[in-house]
């Protein structure tokens, strides 16, 4: 038995790139009501939405993490689930459980958080390591098998994941392998003070995200991601992504450079960017705006680069630098 | 084959095809094998050390050594008479110099001249490598090759060939092919095969940017080496060759004498009619000054006006005045042609005149060559005939400027005065000594031909005197000027016309009428002319200049007796002649303002050119880059490398990165509309380069609009100094191709 949870699953049509240029346009400004001054970051969240993949936010507590992924749920009329993790949670309460009803004497299936088009884990790293990888299984798969059955989700399906850096304590740090399943990650950092004095204004007495009405809805979603896989990639440029992936590779200052999955990644994150530019093809600056945020949570600084305080940021981007921008077809 | 490999194989393609340039300078061929020897040793060392990993600094030492050694062993090779070999070196040097000075192209053998252009040839092989390899500009190695070419095109009047301008156009081709092949390797290398694939294959791009250069630097060659030849430099050593088409004229009359003597059609260049019955030699410079290098000008004491002053050493003027109408055909020079001795003249213009030689000379501003050039004038003179009786016993006098013309150099060949003193051992008076030497050289032992070598330095002299014995006029008057001076009579050498052709009552002069002659003076008579050139060339000698011993006593009319001078009697010489020319070298250039004039023309123009020759190629570039031939990515691309040259001609660096990031950072340099176009530019760009398909036929047309608005707002702000530096000397040609 498959069962799409909530399946609506017919497309209204088909999506040009124009259309996603002003859909996305009507979505990035529903959620800047509510997230005021973080564009790159809205931009971000919306280009793994559009590129199938999932979202790792990262910062310190009270900077908007959580209130970025409920908005972007909130903007696109699709249901939102949002788990918070805790070092109790059980992976049956992410997947569902099959209990036994009494009434049809069968087993019914329950199904749990992540039956949903957008997925809100709130501090991932606060639960098990256990629950943690239920979570991850199904981001990868895209299905939740229990007791025997495997269970379809619905596309769209974004995990948008939070978490506090894995210095504080408290914390179960995603392992490598698992980070890796995140297409971008991106950190909010602090709001500017003229951002966060507008930010009073409007959270003071309201609440914007209760305001904020629904600009489109899942299968939209689903003809834009369509739409962004007819992004032209150019040779040219599928040899700088490989390029740059392997720079991470050889580089000294990494311990881990980036997966394979990182290069296929980066390209599909790269034809959302263009989509998002209007563009019908890839070029060389959507791969180096990229690179940072699609590379730098897959990768291990070495321990050189980590005593000479090298962010790892600044690793990533020394390595795009190295790779010579292609120049001809 | 490693890139170093094919810059050290091309530069030395490029030298040996350059080597060709200079074969039309001499006749001595083996200068070739010897320096092509030389330019393969260098070439050979230096890819060796290339590949050995030795810094630029020890390979461009090693060549200079190898040089240095092979030069010397060149000259060891050669022998000589001098003690130590550095002034056995020195002598070669000189005398290869002189030999050179001396000489028309193409010259005769002399191993000095070898050596010196085995010297440069190699000096070039060096610098060129240097260019090339050394400092990684390979563009500039167009420069000494043709530094070698511009030698001959200036200094010979024949034709230097195309052959010559393709030679080095395709030296240099090859040096920008092997260069352009090295950047298609560095391009490829590092990725992997699959990957590679429609990377590799930049050649075309390489040729294309081969033509760029190539092209307008071989039409530029071509125009250079039409227009070089007709400039004559006097004092670079290399003077006339034989039967130039040059405009006829006399820039310098010790070297452009035998030019013209070889003019392939004799043309008429005077007219004049005259009341004296034999027509009137026209004189026009008088070289005084007798040197190693034949008879040459000294400074010249101008004075204003059209009254020539006394004439020097006559004591009694003789009364009857011939007057002399002249019109000057398309022959340009700055002397006035005038019958001996001029009193005076009434010709348009700014004259003046040298008192010792009256001799006149245009005084004028402007291109004094072209003084006489359609001239009509009437001079009013008297003629110098000494009675034939009374100059036998004539005594030697003493003119003003004695110590240049009785002045007998010490260097002077024993063998030269050995053989005066023998000719002249019977002769009892300076008149009858002179009359000898006449005889002497008309005597049919001396044949008389324009194909000789020209001068009258002592070696050509020895050489007409003592050798092949045979000459023209220039060695005719240079051996009995110095001959005299020999035996004490103060002597020089006249240039000028012989009468020319009667018809009617005008006297018609041709080009190849050109003489020179010897001008002896005597006491209480100045200076005398004589005529030892053939009767068949300059008709009769005067009746003055012929008696004998025996005249000396009995007769004093004119008789040819000793000698074998020919018995016509002073009547007109009347067959147009091929005249000779007088030898030596100017050796002072304010004497002559106009070699310096000429020099400093010639150079100028010369300047231009090269000056202009990168501009030309700027631009030829930029109208090729910015026609509509090519598709539309190659047109997209070519206006943004045209974009780049404009950045850096104009001081500014070009970026790295993207299209969209160099064209956003190039903005800024621009004005709000200029930065629209540029923004524009890069978008178009990224697209061709990146996008699906590329057709956009609307913004393509406007491209080259689009491409000069943008040179132009990078141009704007800036100097007036840094727009002219950016036009006539592009950075963007001298720059290092961009590593990709």
């Amino acid at each position: 038995m498959s069962l799409s949870y909530d399946n609506k699953a017919t497309d209204a049509g088909t999506y040009s790139l124009g259309d996603v240029v002003q859909i996305i346009g009507k979505v990035r400004q529903a959620v800047e009501v509510v997230i005021e001054g973080k564009r790159s970051s809205i931009d971000l969240a919306l280009v793994t939405l559009l590129a199938e993949g999932h979202l790792l936010v990262e910062d310190v507590p009270g900077v908007g993490k959580t209130m970025l992924a409920k908005a972007l749920g909130r903007s696109i009329a699709c249901t939102v689930r949002r788990v918070q993790f805790t070092p109790d949670l059980l992976p049956s309460d992410i997947t569902g459980v099959s209990i036994f009803n009494q009434e049809t004497r069968d087993f019914e299936f329950k199904p749990g958080g992540i039956f949903a088009n957008i997925v809100v884990g709130d501090e991932i790293n606060r639960a098990s390591p256990k629950t943690q990888s239920a979570l991850l299984e199904s981001m990868e798969e895209r299905q939740v098998s229990v007791d025997g059955t495997t269970y379809l989700l619905e596309t769209p399906f974004m995990v948008v994941a939070t978490q506090n850096p894995i210095e504080m304590e408290g914390t179960y740090p995603l392992p490598e392998a698992q980070r890796d399943r995140f297409m971008i990650r991106i950190e909010m950092g602090y709001p500017t003070p003229s951002a966060e004095l507008d930010m009073l204004d409007s959270h003071g007495s309201t609440d914007p995200l209760a305001m904020l009405q629904p600009v489109t809805d899942a299968s939209a979603v689903r003809g834009m991601i369509d739409a962004v896989k007819t992004v032209y990639v150019s040779p040219a440029v599928k040899h700088y992504i490989v390029q740059i992936v392997n720079a991470t590779r050889n580089s000294r200052d990494l311990r881990l450079g980036a997966s394979p999955r990182a290069t296929l990644q980066l390209l599909r994150a790269g034809r959302a960017f263009a989509a998002l530019a209007g563009r019908d093809y890839v070029s060389p600056d959507d791969i180096s705006a990229l690179a940072v945020s699609v590379l730098a949570h897959r990768v291990l600084p070495s321990s050189d680069a980590q005593l000479a305080r090298r962010t790892v940021a600044d690793i990533i981007a020394a390595a795009v630098h190295s790779v010579h921008v292609p120049d001809r077809r | 084959m490693r890139s170093s490999d094919r810059s050290g194989l091309a530069v030395m393609v490029s030298i040996i095809l350059a080597t060709f340039t200079v074969v039309p300078l001499t006749r001595d061929l083996s200068f070739l094998g010897v320096s092509w020897a030389l330019i393969i040793s260098i070439g050979v060392a230096t890819i060796g050390l290339r590949r050995a990993g030795l810094g630029a600094g020890a390979v461009l030492g090693t060549q200079i050594g190898l040089l240095a050694a092979f030069v010397a062993a060149l000259a060891g090779s050669i022998p000589g008479t001098a003690d130590t070999w550095y002034g056995h070196f020195v002598s070669l040097w000189r005398s290869g110099v002189e030999h050179m000075q001396t000489q028309a192209s193409p010259m005769a053998p002399d191993e000095g001249v070898k050596l010196i252009f085995v010297t440069v040839i190699g000096a070039i092989a060096v610098l060129t490598d240097w260019l090339v390899s050394g400092l990684g500009r390979p563009a500039w190695a167009i420069a000494p090759p043709a530094a070698m070419f511009a030698v001959p095109a200036i200094g010979t009047t024949t034709d230097t060939g195309v052959l010559s301008f393709a030679c080095i156009a395709l030296g240099y081709l090859a040096i920008l092919v092997a260069e352009g092949l090295n950047s298609t390797t560095r391009w490829t290398r590092g990725l992997s095969a699959d990957s590679a694939e429609g990377y590799g294959t930049a050649t075309p791009v390489v040729w294309r940017a081969a033509t760029y250069i190539g092209v307008p630097a071989l039409v530029l060659t071509a125009i250079l080496g039409m227009a070089l030849p007709t400039l004559s430099l006097p004092g670079v050593g290399f003077g006339s060759g034989p039967g130039g088409n040059g405009p006829l004229q006399l820039s310098d009359p010790t070297l452009d004498l035998r030019r013209n003597l070889n003019q392939p059609v004799d043309r008429e260049v005077i007219q004049y009619t005259t009341d004296s019955p034999g027509g009137v030699y026209l004189r026009m410079a008088s070289l005084p000054q007798l040197s190693s290098n034949g008879f040459g000008n000294m400074q010249m004491n101008l004075d204003r006006g059209t009254e020539l002053g006394q004439i020097p050493g006559v004591s009694s003027e003789p009364g009857r005045r011939r007057t002399t109408n002249i019109s000057v055909a398309d022959f340009g020079a700055e002397y006035l042609p005038l019958p001996y001795a001029a009193r005076s003249f009434q010709a348009r213009g700014e004259w003046a005149y040298d008192s010792n030689s009256l001799v006149v000379v245009a005084n004028g501003r402007g291109n004094r060559l072209n003084a006489i050039r359609r001239l009509d004038y009437t001079v009013q003179s008297v003629d110098i005939e000494p009675n034939a009786k009374d100059l036998v016993t004539a005594l030697v006098g003493t003119p003003a400027d004695a110590a240049v013309t009785s002045l007998v150099p010490r260097d002077l060949p024993e063998s030269l005065v050995k053989l005066t003193r023998d000719i002249t051992d019977d002769a009892d008076t300076p008149a009858l000594k002179a009359a000898a030497i006449q005889a002497y050289l008309r005597s049919p032992r001396f044949t008389y031909t324009v194909k000789s070598q020209p001068g009258s330095g002592y070696r050509a002299l020895e050489n007409f005197l003592l050798g092949d014995q045979e000459g023209y006029c220039e060695q005719f008057a240079g051996a009995m000027a110095m001959m005299a001076r020999v035996v004490g009579i103060p002597s020089r050498v006249a240039v000028g016309f012989l009468p020319g052709k009667r018809d009617g009552k005008t006297w018609k002069v041709s080009i190849r009428d050109m003489h020179a002659w010897p001008e002896l003076y005597f006491a209480g008579y100045g200076w005398v002319r004589f005529e030892p050139t053939p009767a068949s060339v300059a008709g009769a000698a005067p009746s003055y200049s012929t008696q004998t011993q025996g005249d000396a006593s009995d007769d004093p009319s004119a008789d040819p007796s000793s000698g074998a001078s020919d018995a016509a009697p002073s009547t007109a010489p009347s067959v147009p002649a091929d005249s000779t020319e007088a030898p030596t070298s100017a050796d002072d250039g304010a004497a002559f303002p106009w070699v310096r004039t000429l020099v400093g023309t010639g150079g100028g123009l010369l300047a231009l050119l090269v000056l202009a020759a990168p501009a030309t190629i700027r631009m030829r570039r930029r109208s090729s880059r910015l026609s509509d031939t090519a598709s539309a990515e190659e047109r997209v691309e070519s206006a943004w490398a045209e974009i780049r040259d404009s950045v850096v001609d104009y001081g500014g660096d070009w970026p790295q990165g993207s299209p969209r990031a160099i064209g956003s950072e190039i903005v800024h340099r621009l004005e709000a509309e200029q930065g629209d176009t540029m923004t524009q530019v890069a978008t178009l760009v990224e697209r061709s380069r990146y996008a699906r398909t590329f057709t956009d036929t609307q913004t393509l047309s406007e491209l080259p609009g689009m491409t000069e608005e943008i040179r132009r707002g990078l141009a704007e702000p800036r100097s007036f100094w840094r727009k002219t530096a950016a036009v006539l000397l592009p950075r963007s040609l001298f720059r290092k191709p961009p590593k990709v």
